[in-house]
């Protein structure tokens, strides 16, 4: 199930879009039990707007770039009559959504199929998805282990292949976590790209929304599908479009761009290491570059999430504490009475440290490092042995993403199959601001290259 | 110093300022949770940061393109 083909089939009238989607919905209903990643199916939806796309190609009209590609997104996403639970139990007593949210519309008016909502960690604090509520994501490549969060359900949809797209949101490393863990690409673009409306808000100040999908192209097919100008937004920024279908049919070598690996903070161990090293020597990388006070900016990006995202719910912490996820509710309620002194402090750091990187990208295009330490690890795993030392796994899966988002830089995390004693795990593709074209083109080349491919997990192949 | 001992009490008379209600459980577990943001903020609390530095409420790619 790989987008961008869907969509030339449908097109051509070579398949329907009735026909497509019900055998999404109908390997969805066989499989998911198994994966748990979707949390609302909405069939009915789906196939009227699979109706309305044939009906549309029978008419001679443009049935849009992703004509009949069946999507779903995480459960965060306003889906007009469908309850945004935001992976909670406290939001399900709200009333359902009136509308789309933006990024929703948008797949939508390029001729894409909604299939449903997808499960998270609750309010999309944490980097497992191991939800109590809704039950853990298992992922697709070994049901033993965890999908990643906070958007894991985003991507255990792909690797079992109950979808061609999914909508993700990644404020400290929620869409590059799950991308790696189940083996799939995922765009976290430049803070203040796309759109944020209608998305239920985790952190103001790093939140960012962005696609994932088992391919470079039909990744770019969404992603400029969900570009464009939003007055509901305060935090985008009102930048033209920029579309980056043409940087992945046109660059299959991406020798033209000056490539570095990261080192220090971003070495990592083990698979890990293994995985973005061979991504950097394929993409020529013969530097390796300092990103500046990478541990400074984790810090800093962790006391801004923890508060912001306590301030959203402290009227519920303070009436309801007990109905939020026990993963979720003590580090909510330690954020909250985080001294207002240390959060001021941390959003200069970001703006300070952000120069400072900003100057690494006069030498070079592309930075790559891993997305996280380690592979898939098993579900209710608590603690992580890196460098010899016990950490605790929850919060370290975001110890090499957290860093990247702090300043709004965009990534493209792309999947290295099979790295990790069968596993897939992911690496980082980080550029310049707004530069997503350089990224799309490296992650376009890797594929071309056999590097880098988002294969169904096996159980889910036939 | 007893660090133990002042995250406890910190977050005891902190929960008590913001409305929040914690029994004697609770106020063990937010306290935890607390010495890990201790922790974790650590390297961010310790940069030595311009004293005049302005903050990045909204960051702004822009400004290091």
């Amino acid at each position: 199930m790989i987008a961008h083909e869907i969509a030339a089939r449908v097109r051509a009238r070579e398949v329907s879009a009735a026909a497509v989607v019900e055998e999404a919905l109908a390997r969805i209903a066989v499989h998911n039990g198994l994966v748990n990643a979707f949390t609302d199916v909405t069939a009915e939806r789906a196939r009227a707007e699979a109706a309305a796309v044939d009906r549309a190609i029978a008419r001679g009209d443009d049935a849009g770039s992703l004509a009949g590609v069946p999507f779903a997104a995480k459960n965060l996403f306003g889906l007009a009559g469908i309850v945004t639970r935001a992976g909670s139990r406290i939001e399900r007593t709200h009333a359902p959504a009136r509308a789309d949210a933006f990024a929703v519309a948008r797949l939508r008016a390029a001729g894409a199929v909604c299939l449903g909502a997808l499960n998270m960690d609750e309010y999309a604090y944490g980097f497992t998805t191991e939800n109590t509520h809704d039950g853990p994501v298992r992922n697709p490549h070994d049901p033993a282990r965890i999908a990643g969060g906070s958007s894991g359900g985003s991507g255990a949809a792909l690797a079992a292949g109950f979808c061609a797209v999914t909508l993700a949101t990644d404020t400290n490393g929620s869409i590059r976590v799950p991308a790696s863990l189940c083996g799939v690409y995922g765009l976290k673009p430049t803070f203040g790209r796309l759109s944020r409306a209608g998305a239920y808000p985790f952190v103001a100040s790093l939140d960012h929304v962005g696609p994932m999908a088992r391919d470079v192209a039909s990744l770019a097919l969404a992603y400029d599908a969900m570009q464009g100008d939003d007055p509901a937004d305060p935090a985008q920024a009102r930048r033209p479009v920029a579309p980056v279908s043409g940087a992945v049919s046109g660059a299959l070598v991406p020798r033209t761009l000056r490539v570095a690996r990261l080192g220090g903070h971003f070495g990592g161990e083990g698979a890990a290491r293994a995985a973005a090293d061979r991504v950097a020597v394929a993409l020529g990388a013969n530097e390796e570059a300092t990103f500046p006070d990478a541990a400074v900016l984790r810090a800093a990006a962790f006391l801004v999430t923890a508060s912001e995202g306590a301030a959203v719910h402290l009227a519920d912490l303070r009436a309801r504490a007990d109905e939020f996820d026990p993963l979720v509710r003590d580090r909510l309620l330690a954020g909250a009475l985080i001294p207002a002194q240390w959060v001021h402090r941390a959003q200069k750091i970001r703006r300070e440290i952000a120069r400072r990187a900003g100057a690494l990208f006069a030498r070079f295009d592309v930075l790559v490092a891993p997305a996280t330490p380690c592979a898939a690890t098993t579900i209710g795993q608590d603690g992580l042995v890196l460098g010899g030392e016990s950490v605790p796994l929850r919060p370290h899966f975001g110890v090499f993403t957290q860093p990247v988002s702090a300043i709004g830089l965009p990534v493209l995390a792309v999947p290295v199959p099979g790295a990790a004693a069968g596993l897939p795990i992911g690496v980082q593709l980080i550029g310049a601001p707004w530069q997503e074209a350089a990224l799309f083109s490296a992650a376009a080349g890797l594929e071309a290259a056999g590097v880098c491919a988002a294969p169904l997990a096996a159980a889910f192949a036939s | 110093m007893d660090l133990a001992g002042n995250i406890e009490a910190y977050v005891a008379s902190a929960a008590r300022m913001l409305g929040l209600e914690f029994d004697a459980e609770r106020t063990a577990a937010v306290s935890s949770a607390f010495a890990l943001v201790c922790r974790i903020a650590e390297p961010a609390l310790a940069y030595p940061l311009d004293r005049l530095a302005e903050p990045a409420p909204v960051f702004l790619p822009e400004e290091i393109a």
